[in-house]
């Protein structure tokens, strides 16, 4: 017998999915919550097998009541999504949760995700499991190591001229831009690499090779 | 005490007379002595060897007859006694001469040693006498002639001073009577005039870091090939005069700018402009501009222009900065006007394309899905369950619609998940659509959540850019940078394609929505800066200021929302 908590703030969906679990003759609802709060207070008391959790909630959002769950309880949560999106399968999956279903899945789906995770496995909607596995534990995007690597082409441009020597005035004939905007470049690509004079930018253009002093 | 030596110039042709003189004198009186000539020429000699105090002078000389004897050697010798020897009978001219300044005189034949010795000692001391008046006399009128040119300083010191203070007081009324930036500076040019005669000059504002620009300029038309100053932005870094007002806030005074190897000739005049003055103008603690002031001739402006000028500064400064900070004020409201209009016009087309999303798609599809249900009822049970799952299918769609409407709206993930997570799944969804690849970097903002109005901002105008991108720009792939810092979020959309004139482009309006951008990044103390032009790509940068911002939430915080 798998016990199950049903959260969501929406009484008509809360409704049909009691129908559906209600067909199967080993699940037993045991309790149900219109908001996040409750969910967790709810799961407390009850303590069942599996809780079944919108992802969005008044309250506290299933992500957090994912969280909340995963730490005091032993209870395995399953999210409950509109949002094939990694961003927050990675999220409801870091926060605790045992699972992740999209809400438009079969209904024979979601009856095998919640006996796949009260058997302690973990389950992801086929649609967003290779993906988000991928994801999964891992640090996303591009996040450069190099400040470098943070500079936009114009500023690179605006960079280099710069340790040559040019004044903006020159630097925006050079570019064809306005001073005022060859300015924002400066001050952008200073900010970035942590500069705080235009000696300091020689030296960084020497450093990375940008520019050389025999030249 | 015994008498003073003196010494007694004889000039006498008749040498019996001169014989007799000279005994008389040398037999009366050990304390004097005598020198004897027989011309007037060979006595003014004689007095230029110097060392004589009385002359006895016969008019009758081979070279020099009657008074004008006496006259000619009285201009020789202006301060040496004179005594007139002249024949009995011959009273009218002896007088004559005793009136225009002769000491005594006396008659030749009727003179003895004892008269001759008490004469020629009497004249000494009255010539004496005389020449110390004399001289006191003369001091005491150039004593008189030095305070009076002293006086006429001092009144001239004060009349200049209370010119200055009524050029000053003139200038606080002109220079405080309007909130317009062009007048303020117009009418500080004029006040300047007055206090320092210049030839050409102009007011320079400190446009960010090292950048002067020229905003009024006056008289610049006389020099030759002079193109029109307004407008010209100056390098302080590559004109070192300014440089040294900008930074380090003091006059500069270039005596003769053909001495000054940094001039710069090639600009506004400058081949003929020989003198220059230059002042900081310093408000609340910092350089916000200077005057200029030129002269066609070297070596014009003195230290006295120079501090005339800087006397000026203080209530320059400060009219200029209530200007500036007046038409911000001034072009911020009529930013927010413009953008509240603009809400209104965006919240009604989004509405409609709502409506029309939620009519034309939506609504048929659930009519759709009502007769399918209401055949399938109609059948029998066992070709049911093809309509049903027909249905579903249906319904799987319609449920598809409605995130996507939704997602368009809002991405609930900009508000569950923050920026980052809401940039990434905008990329992914827009290389779908568009086929553009993007190269995105960010440094500083992952795990980190902004204050909304910030990360809505942010994400808009990532989105807009690159919509911009994709109907414009005509290129397979655009780089995205954010980078965040304690105190500034940057935003950077960049593309390599076909570019376009940004003025024209923010003039051509509501279409392509950099206007737009605009105002959301200073409706947040932010800039956006568009770096492009036709054929070179095109570089959008924002910054938005998340300290500052984070003070005056709350009143932002409703335009922030209503925007969406």
């Amino acid at each position: 017998m798998i016990t199950i908590v049903l959260a969501d703030d929406h009484h008509i969906v809360r409704q049909a999915m009691r129908a559906l679990l209600e067909t199967v003759p080993d699940f037993k609802l045991v309790g149900e919550a219109g908001d996040g709060l409750e969910a967790v207070r709810t799961v407390e008391r009850l303590t069942p097998g599996v809780l079944v959790c919108d992802l969005m909630m008044p309250a506290l959002n299933g992500l957090e009541v994912a969280r909340q769950v995963a730490q005091r309880t032993r209870t395995r949560v399953l999210i409950l999504s509109m949002h094939s999106n990694d961003a927050y399968v990675s999220e409801a999956l870091s926060n605790g949760a045992a699972g992740y279903v999209l809400k438009d899945c079969q209904s024979s789906e979601l009856i095998h995700a919640i006996r796949e995770i009260a058997a302690g496995r973990r389950y992801l909607s086929p649609q967003i499991s290779e993906r988000a596995i991928e994801l999964y534990g891992r640090k996303f995007g591009n996040m450069p190591e190099d400040p470098y690597q943070t500079l936009t082409t114009r500023e690179r441009e605006v960079l280099q001229l710069a340790a040559e020597g040019r004044t903006n005035a020159q630097i925006s004939e050079r570019l064809f831009i306005s001073p005022r905007t060859i300015e924002t470049h400066r001050a952008n690509l200073m900010r970035k690499l942590g500069l705080q004079n235009h000696g300091e930018l020689i030296r960084y253009a020497v450093k990375r090779g940008i520019i050389s002093l025999d030249g | 005490m015994a008498p003073d030596p003196i010494h007694v110039l004889l000039i006498e042709d008749d040498r019996s007379h001169a014989h007799i003189a000279r005994a008389l004198i040398k037999s009366g009186d050990d304390s004097i002595s005598c020198d004897w000539v027989e011309t007037l020429a060979d006595g003014l000699n004689r007095l230029d060897a110097g060392g004589i105090d009385v002359v006895l002078l016969d008019f009758g000389l081979p070279d020099s007859h009657g008074l004008d004897t006496f006259l000619r050697l009285q201009a020789h010798s202006p301060s040496v006694a004179v005594i007139p020897l002249t024949g009995t009978g011959d009273d009218a001219l002896a007088l004559k001469a005793v009136h225009l300044g002769a000491q005594d005189y006396l008659f030749k034949g009727a003179v003895n040693q004892q008269l001759l010795t008490r004469t020629i000692r009497y004249a000494f001391e009255r010539k004496r006498q005389e020449e110390a008046l004399r001289r006191a006399r003369d001091e005491l009128e150039l004593r008189v002639a030095e305070r009076t040119a002293e006086l006429r300083d001092l009144y001239d010191a004060e009349r200049r001073a209370r010119e200055t203070a009524e050029t000053l007081r003139a200038a606080n009324l002109a220079l405080t009577r309007s909130l317009n930036l062009d007048e303020v500076l117009t009418s500080l040019l004029d006040c300047l005039a007055h206090l320092v005669p210049y030839d050409s000059a102009c007011v320079m504002l400190h446009t960010g870091d090292s950048q002067l620009g020229v905003y009024v300029a006056h008289g610049y038309e006389q020099w030759p090939q002079s193109e029109p100053m307004r407008r010209i932005v100056f390098d302080a870094q590559a004109h070192p005069h300014l440089g040294r007002i900008l930074f380090q806030g003091e006059s500069v005074l270039i005596p003769d700018t053909s001495e000054e190897p940094s001039w710069d000739a090639t600009i506004g005049g400058g081949a003929v402009i020989r003198n220059w003055l230059g002042v900081p103008l310093a408000a609340r603690g910092r350089v916000i501009g200077l005057y200029s002031m030129d002269k066609g001739a070297p070596g014009f402006f003195t230290a006295e222009h120079r501090q005339l000028a800087e006397m000026l500064t203080a209530q320059a400064a400060a009219a200029i900065d209530n200007a500036r900070l007046f038409a911000d004020v001034h072009s911020r409201e009529e930013q927010l006007r413009a953008l509240s209009r603009r809400l209104v016009e965006v919240q009604e087309s989004e509405r409609r394309l709502i409506a029309r999303e939620l009519h034309d798609e939506i609504g048929q599809m659930l009519t759709g899905l009502k007769l399918l249900l209401g055949t399938a009822l109609r059948l029998p049970p066992e070709t049911m369950g093809e309509r049903l799952s027909q249905a579903q299918e249906l319904l799987n769609e319609l449920m598809g619609r409605v995130r996507n409407l939704s997602l368009d709206l809002r991405p609930a993930m900009l508000d569950d998940l923050g920026l980052l997570h809401a940039l990434f799944w905008h990329f992914e969804r827009y290389t779908q659509q568009t086929g553009i690849e993007i190269q995105f970097t960010h440094t500083g903002i992952e795990g980190r959540r902004f204050a909304h109005e910030i990360e809505t901002a942010a994400y808009r105008l990532i989105q807009e850019a690159l919509t911009n991108v994709a109907r414009y720009a005509g290129v397979g792939n655009a780089s995205v940078h954010v980078w965040a810092s304690d105190d500034l979020l940057t935003v950077q959309v960049e593309d390599r394609g076909c570019g376009f004139d940004p003025e024209t482009a923010i003039a051509a309006g509501r279409s392509n929505g950099l206007a737009g951008m605009r105002e959301r990044a200073e409706l947040l103390g932010g800039s956006l800066t568009i770096d492009s032009s036709p054929g070179a790509g095109a570089n959008l940068t924002a910054n938005l200021p998340l300290k500052a911002h984070d003070e005056d939430s709350s009143s932002q915080n409703g335009e922030g929302r209503d925007a969406e």
